[in-house]
């Protein structure tokens, strides 16, 4: 009978485990990172005796597919970075193909004025509105070269951000796997379910930000390596990554650990998308802007050097420009000063050919053997082409993600009507055992009563 | 595979999110009318319809230049058009002047009429077009051409100016006072007409200088033939010069209208076919709503 109600005892005491773990489960439906628990049961059994002694309720068990969550995070790190990258080249692309704050409009307004001006060439409408299409494109490369200067000083800002969220994240994982570790590590008892979670979230967090190799340790804290195989984490010490944000706030910013430069090697996250957007689509882009400007300028003062202005003196410049940044400077205000006529004409000559000169020269060979209008061209579609393709493959991305999520939901994630369907069999199941306890209640009164 | 209430979720979320991204970028072309409002929207297109837009530009120019000289030329050909009844006159004056009946006081009449038309050519040759600008004075159309000083000088240029009338070709804007009054198989004209008016005006006391002056008006009368093909020469040319820029002006439309209607098929959206998407995508979020809201109300919590 003793046997009895400590049969009936465990049976509740387990079921009733088994509901506070469903409960739980039930509970962290919602919850990022959750991996969903059970209670392992089983027979209890004595050695030498034919009837057992009722259930053990032993650990509680984790779903975790560790192979699904390690491609859930390399898929994290490749969708943040593209996602980062995508929406920057979206940006330059908007900066250098809308009309209105694109060069496309000026340029051609500015060849157009030097056309009407070499048909016309001593009437002041056509020399003034020159100098006013001279200015409008000046002002266009210098907001041009503002937005790119504003996106440079956005990446090192983000960079900054990037690093701190890192770095606070590493540190919480070295807290994570110190405490791990001092729970005895990932052996046959109990495991620290909540902590592994949690790491496996923070590793994600971590992974939004930066790529991320992750190796796990005998004593269950687990090693991220960044870059070349830098430790980010190991063991229960974080190594801090540090930023050189260079000498003035258009520098490009460096991600540094340990005293050596690892911005080549980040490839991934945030961080990722950032660097290789930098390197690979803006760095180009400025490097054409400014060849673009410096196309320019060279065409023009060429030509003003050539000719010979309205007061019969040789043309000067009419542009400057200060390399690598793109702004222009426009040097000439007098109308008077732009030389249609020849090298030697008189002052006042009508002569037009240095004009017409100008005007092919705007169509011929100013940038690496491009005019001007086709270098543009080539700028302008090859950075939409670059945001095209990161936009696709941000989408292509974004589905395999979604893909890796689902995955190791299949696994990890909550169901509730499983969680219902539980709650019923252990429900039912507790009530059997009070069942039992009752059972064993009235054989012990009928065994007194029969003795009284 | 295990199939959560998150997986739905967020897959519902997902899918909402993206049909209706594409209702708004439906919505947006059809409201700006470009379904190419940055590059990466169709690197390709865009890169061709600038190209289209540069070329139209220049074409523009063109048509524009070819429109001024058009008309330029057109005053040039009017004032020849004088000088060609200028010239008829003094033919006329000359064939009269050699009529036995004239008497010397006759001839000499003719003679003043003669200067009189002289004095009409220099008036012609400074002529200026709508812009005040002078016809016959080369590229340095401000400068007054033709100025008598004892002997009328040529103050111009002895260049035309050169307007491109395509992506090859310039045109002079005229012709130069040196080739039209002064270096005809006539020479100077201004001087010719003061060669026919002495020669009008040579006394004749004898059978000698009668059989003079006589050779000399025959000679005048050639000079003045020769002026007066001359002149017809260069309107015929002019007329030339106008054809070729009419026939330039209509291959200037043919290409703009081709390279805009280029340039709108690949810019400009396609309403009707945008509208349709829009009701398909429409469409498609409703369902998705729908069904999002009748997977959520199924749980087995509800039999409890």
């Amino acid at each position: 009978m003793s046997g009895l109600l400590s049969i009936g005892t465990s049976a509740l005491l387990a079921n009733q485990r088994a509901l506070a773990v469903t409960g739980n489960n039930i509970a962290n439906a919602n919850t990022e990172g959750y991996s969903r628990q059970r209670v392992d049961f089983s027979a209890r059994h004595v050695t030498g005796q034919m009837i057992g002694q009722g259930v053990d309720s032993g650990l509680v068990e984790r779903y975790a597919d560790s192979f699904a969550n390690q491609r859930l995070t390399q898929s994290v790190s490749s969708h943040s970075s593209l996602a980062s990258g995508a929406d920057l080249a979206g940006r330059l692309d908007l900066l250098l193909s809308d009309p209105s704050t694109g060069l496309t409009d000026p340029l051609r307004a500015f060849v157009d004025a030097v056309d009407a001006w070499a048909a016309d060439p001593n009437s002041t409408e056509t020399r003034v509105q020159l100098l006013g299409q001279a200015d409008t494109i000046a002002q266009r490369f210098g907001q041009l070269q503002d937005g790119i200067d504003n996106l440079t000083r956005e990446i090192n800002t983000r960079i900054g951000g990037a690093v701190d969220r890192i770095n606070t994240l590493s540190q919480n994982i070295a807290d994570l796997n110190d405490q791990i570790a001092l729970n005895g590590g990932l052996g046959n008892g109990q495991q620290p379910n909540g902590l592994l979670d949690e790491r496996d979230a923070l590793v994600n967090e971590l992974a939004s930000l930066i790529d991320v190799q992750t190796v796990p340790q005998d004593d269950g804290s687990l090693n991220v390596l960044v870059g070349n195989g830098q430790g980010l984490v190991v063991g229960k010490q974080a190594n801090l990554l540090g930023v050189n944000p260079g000498v003035t706030p258009l520098d490009p910013a460096a991600v540094m650990v340990g005293g050596s430069d690892i911005s080549q090697q980040i490839k991934g996250g945030e961080l990722g998308g950032l660097l290789s957007f930098r390197g690979d689509v803006m760095e180009p882009a400025q490097t054409k802007l400014t060849g673009l400007a410096q196309g320019l300028a060279d065409t023009v003062n060429a030509a003003q050097a050539a000719g010979s202005d309205a007061n019969g003196v040789p043309g000067a410049d009419l542009f400057a420009i200060n390399p690598p940044s793109a702004r222009l400077e426009v040097l000439i205000d007098d109308p008077l000063a732009l030389a249609a006529a020849p090298a030697g004409a008189a002052a006042g000559s009508g002569d037009n050919s240095n004009a017409l000169a100008l005007a092919d020269a705007l169509r011929g060979p100013a940038v690496n053997g491009m005019s001007l209008q086709d270098a543009h061209i080539a700028m302008v579609s090859g950075v939409g082409s670059t945001a095209r393709r990161l936009e696709a493959a941000e989408t292509a991305e974004s589905a395999l993600l979604a893909n890796n999520l689902e995955m190791r939901d299949a696994v990890s994630g909550v169901n509730l009507d499983e969680e219902a369907a539980n709650m019923l069999r252990y429900q039912q199941a507790y009530q059997a055992a009070a069942q039992i306890i009752a059972t064993a209640n009235e054989m012990f009164q009928s065994l007194l009563a029969a003795a009284r | 595979m295990r199939v959560t209430q998150s997986m739905l979720y967020r897959q519902t979320l997902a899918s909402l999110n993206e049909r209706q991204a594409n209702v708004m970028r439906a919505q947006d072309q059809i409201s700006s009318g470009t379904r190419l409002s940055q590059a990466k929207d169709d690197p390709v297109a865009m890169a061709r319809v600038m190209r289209n837009d540069d070329m139209l530009q220049t074409l523009q120019r063109h048509n524009d230049n070819i429109r001024i000289l058009s008309s330029r030329l057109e005053f040039v050909e009017s004032e020849l058009d004088g000088v060609t009844d200028i010239m008829h006159r003094a033919r006329e004056l000359m064939i009269s002047g050699a009529n036995a009946t004239q008497s010397d006081e006759s001839r000499s009449t003719l003679a003043l009429e003669m200067r009189a038309l002289g004095e009409e050519l220099l008036r012609v040759a400074n002529g200026q077009d709508g812009q005040g600008r002078y016809l016959f004075a080369g590229q340095d159309d401000a400068t007054r051409p033709f100025v008598d000083s004892g002997g009328v000088n040529y103050q111009g240029s002895a260049n035309a100016r050169q307007i491109p009338v395509d992506q090859t070709t310039t045109m002079a804007n005229g012709l130069t006072g040196d080739e039209v009054f002064l270096s005809g198989p006539a020479g100077d004209l201004f001087a010719m007409f003061n060669d026919l008016a002495d020669t009008l005006e040579m006394p004749t006391p004898d059978a000698a200088t009668t059989a003079q002056r006589n050779a000399d008006m025959e000679a005048g009368l050639t000079r003045a033939d020769d002026a007066l093909n001359h002149i017809l020469d260069l309107r015929s040319g002019l007329g030339v010069d106008l054809q070729r820029l009419d026939s330039a002006a209509d291959r200037i439309s043919a290409l703009q209208v081709s390279l805009q209607s280029d340039s709108s098929g690949l810019r400009d959206t396609d309403v009707a076919q945008t509208l349709s998407q829009l009701a398909q995508e429409l469409t498609a979020l409703e369902a998705a709503q729908k069904t999002f809201t009748r997977i959520q109300s199924l749980s087995l919590f509800n039999y409890l």
